[in-house]
């Protein structure tokens, strides 16, 4: 995962203005004029090999962003644009012939591991299943692969659990089978959408230990979406945060929790509980106020909330990101005053 | 999990009570429903059905036949005849039968007698069906679990309607002598005769004063919960329909009433169908279902989180089993339940038919029988009208008890 | 007798005092299959005012011994031996009425993922006039309770409007703090908070565990907390216990514990708990799986997945020993667990 090669090559996914508006229903014969912004325009890169942690509350939009990247939702608007050597695509482009070789190269893993699998196939089944929907190869070289996929996610001995129903799996046993299946087609990227968040603690280290060995290994690039800044930390290389449908502050992780600049930040990391009695918190320091998604005002999305608010977010739309240090960017328009 | 508002602040109050809201949203589908249905029904009769009235008429020769066809206005354009159908309607006309009798009168003779047994069977046996699911659901008991289970099984598959038959048919004799017993006279004329109301305005009396009775044990039985009397909560319903029985005899009505869940046609000197064999028959065949489906909704329900916390509550058990959980076992029953109406009417139409009772399903069978299509048309015609109505109702039952349903 | 929240702040708390004595319980679920330890010599004592927690991960024991301490459990579950003693009073051997009236009066539960602890037919309000009802009939009339309740949910800071809405009406994190305000309605001297912020975000978790700490404070109450999160343990407890395969495995001071834990699961479990805070630390995950409780280990329960194991761990179970004021550890190598900051080597 080096972030060397990031400034050098293509990035391997390059998202803009990325945007997902749901209408809101107004009845039968009536077009509807309200729109959840569930997605508001959001803009960021990953390198090859890197991974790059979407990190928010509920309804912030960071489930939904996961599913337009691997085209399980359509953007209403902007541009997902895949480059993976020869692949230059944009997601929204890709047509229902070409959508097997996308999923060969963009996959995901759920966060539910007692939901995400079909209960009737077995683990064999569901490992293979990308393998024969893409017609590769023949039954006895799945197996193959399979069995090698299950040794590297660490289920072993593989033979063992080949013919295995998930309700005979534990919980972090199941999700090692999710992971095989993304990883069976050698895809480049993959969106985890909180996939350790049902697990047991102790489990979930080793899930992710795993997932970053793979990534090493493989080459693979994350996008982790999680509301666990804790686990973002260990497994991302950069994070974005996101807030109602907006990406308010990005950048290299250790620079973020060291150096929080956008207000939502701040107040997010000092809510925290940390596992140390003897550390004191500084206080959360944010306003219950209401926050809409649905037909926002131009200002800023943060503003009832923010206990810095100024005349200056008041009269302006929304602020873009600006730059507050290496490749470290907050949408805020007084980052230098607090 | 909400896109909507992360603040803390509570949502708008509604302007109207819900129920204004709801009943016209209903209401605007009803009139749709109803428009659509009146229509399938009259190209089914009009149009598709190849055979007529004036069919027998054919025996005379063509000539006949369409001369037949003429004095029956048949042979006016489908436009013509779908105008008068409607606007028929909209006045409040049935038609005329093909037999010379407004439509309505012929059913205004036949409806009560139905509308009496079903409305007081089904309600019966949904009564009984709850009140025996929820209890033969609570305890788990394997004796008196599997009992139940037996008989509901046995009264749902077993018994449809025929069988139903036979136990009438047995009973059938012991039944009258029972009457002889009682002390009314074989003829029920001799009943009538000096009676100051009609027929049908009992037979309507009698089932209002049912239902009336069932709502008012429900609000009693409310009350009764709210201020902690267990027993008279208990007893709420057998004694609001024990009362309105009483109320019937008091007001003068009691023979008469009598009479009619003897015969439904006072004219018939005969030992003819008993409106009484037919409502016990409605009852068996639906408590069944009525109690499966409870069954499944209190075992669904008794999982819950809100069961654990009513528990550590310190609600006694009774508490948790009918204030919680087959509180809320209630709303699915009742849309279940509505889901075995057809199953249900359909027992009861072959039920009084073949009891040789008098009420709507001889007048439709009749009229199949004799291609009397302005008869057939009325009686759908009622019969689609009563399902939407009932189905409304339900639906708003359903809402009252499920405030999460109100906004549909 | 004349309830209110005035009355409530004047509780004299003795922090010496023991509230709830739990001694040696061993509790199982009968299933088909045999009996299931579910919980196996548990005991702790919460003393008048404290915050005790009581942390594991999922199938460990304590959500069973919380239900156990009410008689919450359900119908297959077993109580072999052991006590437990609210004010010196054993609740195992109450009758059931006797259960029924302490529920909620003396101890209230908040449940875990309090979202659906609400029955979603009735008014919130006429929930919290249920416990009323239940525990004060006849000592206060309708008015009365509507202004309790408004009481109690001004003091969890919901608006008084809110007391008639139906619990879809409420957001999550508001119908967790409706869930503390009814739990507050009787004065219980104990509140148990099983996974009290679990599905709830980060900033409304954080304004919730503020308010139970506040509430404890101005009303000397008890809490149990119940979580699988360490971090929110260390927040707000005083003293906590670490379970394991049924067993409470170690107990003390919540800043001795984390400062140097001494049963290696709890070690474990601090090693893979990732912090925002501090230096990047390398996290030890834990190998294996928690132990089928139908046929828990030989010996000490941990022992499969132990680094420290010795023979004796196979062999004979460790006593859950005292090794310093306060604290208890269920284990014979304790002494080899290392502090927290020295590199594993495995």
């Amino acid at each position: 995962m080096t972030t060397e090669a990031a400034t050098q090559t293509k990035p391997l996914v390059e998202v803009t203005d990325l945007a997902k508006l749901f209408p809101i229903s107004r009845g039968l014969f009536r077009a509807p004029n309200e729109f959840v912004h569930a997605v508001d325009g959001i803009n960021f890169e990953i390198a090859p090999g890197e991974s790059l942690g979407l990190v928010g509350e509920s309804g912030c939009g960071k489930s939904t962003t996961g599913r337009m990247l691997v085209k399980l939702l359509n953007p209403t608007e902007g541009r997902i644009q895949v480059n993976d050597g020869d692949y230059q695509r944009d997601v929204a482009n890709v047509s229902r012939s070409e959508i097997k070789d996308f999923r060969s190269r963009v996959q995901m893993i759920f966060q539910d591991p007692y939901e995400s699998m079909n209960p009737r196939r077995t683990v064999f089944d569901t490992v293979s299943e990308p393998l024969a929907v893409q017609k590769v190869g023949t039954v006895p070289e799945r197996e193959e692969r399979v069995l090698e996929l299950l040794g590297l996610v660490g289920l072993a001995p593989p033979e063992n659990f080949l013919f295995r129903y998930p309700h005979e799996l534990s919980g972090g046993q199941r999700q090692r089978v999710a992971i095989a299946r993304a990883l069976v087609m050698n895809p480049r990227f993959v969106v985890a959408d909180e996939p350790t968040s049902m697990l047991d603690v102790s489990i979930r280290i080793s899930i992710m230990e795993l997932m970053t060995e793979l990534a090493d290994r493989l080459g693979v690039s994350y996008l982790y979406i999680t509301h666990d800044l804790a686990v973002a930390r260990y497994m991302c290389d950069r994070i974005a945060v996101m807030y109602l449908g907006k990406i308010v502050e990005i950048g290299p992780t250790e620079d973020i929790l060291a150096n929080p600049r956008h207000p939502y930040t701040r107040a997010l990391l000092s809510a925290v509980p940390v596992p140390d009695p003897s550390f004191r918190r500084t206080p959360v320091e944010i306003k219950g106020g209401i926050s809409k998604a649905i037909n926002p005002p131009p200002e800023c999305r943060f503003i009832e909330r923010c206990p810095f608010a100024a005349e200056v977010c008041r009269e302006n739309p929304h602020p873009a990101l600006f730059d507050v240090g290496e490749r470290h960017h907050a949408a805020c328009y007084r980052i230098n005053e607090i | 999990m909400s896109l909507v508002e992360t603040s803390e602040a509570a949502p708008r109050r509604a302007r109207f009570p819900w129920i204004v809201v709801f009943l016209s949203r209903r209401a605007a589908w009803a009139l749709i429903t109803l428009a659509i249905y009146l229509m399938v029904v009259f190209v089914f009769i009009q149009v598709w059905v190849p055979f007529n009235f004036a069919t027998p008429a054919l025996q005379g020769g063509i000539e006949a036949y369409r001369a037949a066809l003429e004095s029956l206005g048949l042979d006016r354009p489908l436009s013509e005849r779908l105008f008068e159908f409607v606007g028929g309607l909209i006045r409040g006309d049935l038609g005329t039968s093909f037999t010379g009798q407004p439509v309505w009168d012929l059913i205004s003779d036949t409806a009560p007698v139905t509308i009496f047994v079903f409305a007081v069977g089904a309600l019966l046996a949904f009564v009984a069906g709850e009140a025996m699911g929820r209890f033969g659901a609570w305890h788990r008991h394997p004796v008196t679990g599997s009992a139940l289970s037996t008989i509901g099984v046995l009264f749902t598959t077993i018994f449809p309607p025929f069988l139903v038959f036979l136990i009438a048919f047995f009973l059938r004799d012991p039944f009258w002598e029972l009457r002889e017993a009682i002390g009314l006279p074989v003829d029920s004329l001799d009943v009538w005769r000096d009676a100051a109301v009609e027929q049908n305005e009992v037979l309507l009396l009698m089932s209002l004063a049912f239902l009336g009775a069932v709502v008012a044990g429900v609000l009693v039985r409310t009350w009764a919960h709210r201020q902690r009397a267990r027993w008279v909560a208990a007893m709420a319903i057998p004694v609001t329909i024990i009362a309105a029985a009483a109320g019937i005899w008091l007001a003068g009505f009691g023979v008469e009433a009598i009479d009619l869940l003897y015969r439904s046609d006072i004219s018939q000197t005969v030992a003819t169908g008993s409106p009484l064999l037919v409502l016990v028959g409605v009852v068996l065949i639906t408590f069944g279902q009525v109690m499966f489906i409870m069954r499944v909704g209190i075992e669904d329900q008794r999982n819950e989180d809100y069961v654990l916390t009513a528990r550590a509550k310190g609600l006694a058990e009774s508490a948790v089993r009918d204030r919680h959980v087959a509180r809320n076992a209630l709303a699915p029953t009742i849309a279940g339940s509505f889901l075995a109406l057809p199953t249900v009417i359909a027992g009861m139409v072959i039920i009084e038919f073949g009891l040789e009772v008098r009420g709507l399903s001889w007048a439709f069978f009749n009229a199949v029988e004799t291609q009397d299509i302005p008869t057939i048309m009325g009686v759908l015609v009622i019969l689609g009208v009563m399902g939407i109505l009932l189905r409304v109702a339900a639906d708003v039952a359903i809402a009252h008890l499920d405030p999460r349903l109100r906004r549909t | 007798m004349t309830l209110s929240l005035e009355n409530l702040q004047s509780r004299r708390v003795d922090p010496d005092k023991p509230l709830l004595e739990v001694d040696d319980l061993v509790m199982h679920y009968r299933i088909k299959a045999g009996e299931v330890s579910a919980v196996d010599n548990v005991g702790f004592t919460i003393h008048q005012g404290e915050a005790v927690g009581l942390v594991g991960e999922s199938g460990c024991g304590k959500t069973s011994t919380a239900l156990a301490l009410l008689r919450l459990l359900p119908a297959n579950a077993e109580y072999i031996s052991g006590e437990v003693r609210l004010n010196g009073e054993d609740l195992l051997r109450l009758s059931e009425e006797g259960m029924r009236a302490r529920r909620w009066k003396d101890i209230a539960m908040v449940f875990q993922g309090a979202m659906n602890s609400w029955n979603p037919v009735y008014r919130v309000g006429d929930q919290i006039r249920e416990v009323l009802d239940t525990h004060y009939r006849g000592e206060m009339d309708i008015e009365e309770q509507n202004v309790h309740i408004e009481r109690l949910f001004a003091s969890v800071g919901l608006p008084a409007e809110m007391v008639d809405r139906y619990p879809h009406e409420f957001s999550g994190g508001m119908r967790q703090r409706a869930v503390i305000a009814m739990a507050l309605a009787c004065s219980p001297e104990l509140i148990i908070a099983d996974e009290p912020t679990t599905a709830l975000d980060v900033i409304v978790q954080d304004q919730i565990l503020k308010e139970l700490k506040r509430i404890q404070a101005e009303m000397g109450m008890s809490i149990l907390y119940i979580s699988h999160d360490i971090a929110v343990i260390a927040e707000v407890t005083d003293s906590l216990g670490v379970m394991y395969a049924g067993k409470l495995v170690e107990y003390g001071p919540t800043s001795e514990v984390f400062a140097r834990p001494r049963h290696p699961y709890a070690y474990l479990l601090l090693r893979s708990t990732p912090s925002i805070t501090g230096p990047r630390r390398q996290l030890a995950p834990l190998g294996g799986e928690p132990p089928d409780l139908l046929n828990p280990p030989s010996g000490c329960r941990f022992h499969p997945r132990c680094p420290f194991a010795t023979e004796k761990c196979v062999v004979e179970e460790p006593p859950f020993a005292e090794i310093s004021e306060g604290h208890r550890v269920a284990c014979w190598n304790y002494e080899d667990v290392p502090e927290l900051e020295v590199e594993l080597v495995r």
